[in-house]
């Protein structure tokens, strides 16, 4: 990650519009402990009570960490009930970063901000085939299936 | 000039700065071997 994916650019630009960034070693005490870091890297992406919302584990390059970190700013909204921003977070990875492998999970979480704001179970039927068309294969297209039948 | 990223090494204050500039927290932990 050092090497290659944070001295990119626009990841940099991105972190630092979004984030405060927090640096450890991987045996870094209590935090490794509390935090069960078993691996190297991983990065949280923690709300401002320092809870976490987002668990990334292994090397991502710079096309898929900016996703994936948007997708942690989505979840930190959707747990904190923020369905708008959450909306939001999810539009700019669909919009921009369609093809990565964050963008399925994007469309699931959509689909459920979406029936959380409306109680309407088309949300959820909507996305299913949103993911049946865009992502056939992937494990969020299965875990959306039963949408189908509402 | 590119700019490059201002990493944190203090828990308390990297929370502490979310909180006062609206932002997430990025953790990251590494291997420095």
């Amino acid at each position: 990650m050092d090497a290659v994916t944070y001295p990119d650019q626009q990841v940099a630009d991105y972190i630092d519009d979004s984030f405060v960034a927090l640096k450890m070693a991987y045996d870094t005490q209590p935090f490794a402990e509390d935090f069960k870091v078993k691996w190297t890297p991983t990065i949280f992406v923690l709300d401002q009570s320092g809870n976490i919302h987002q668990t990334i584990v292994g090397f991502l390059p710079p096309e898929e960490f900016i996703p994936a970190l948007e997708l942690g700013l989505a979840k930190v909204d959707f747990d904190l009930d923020c369905l708008d921003e959450c909306q939001h977070h999810l539009n700019r990875i669909l919009g921009s970063h369609p093809r990565s492998a964050s963008a399925p999970e994007a469309v699931y979480l959509l689909g459920v901000t979406r029936f959380k704001m409306t109680e309407q179970g088309g949300a959820l039927k909507e996305a299913y085939y949103q993911l049946q068309e865009r992502y056939p294969d992937s494990d969020w297209t299965r875990k959306a299936s039963p949408y189908r039948l509402l | 000039m590119n700019k490059q990223l201002e990493w944190k090494t203090d828990f308390k204050e990297a929370v502490e700065q979310a909180r006062k500039e609206n932002k997430a927290v990025l953790f990251f932990f590494f291997n420095p071997a």
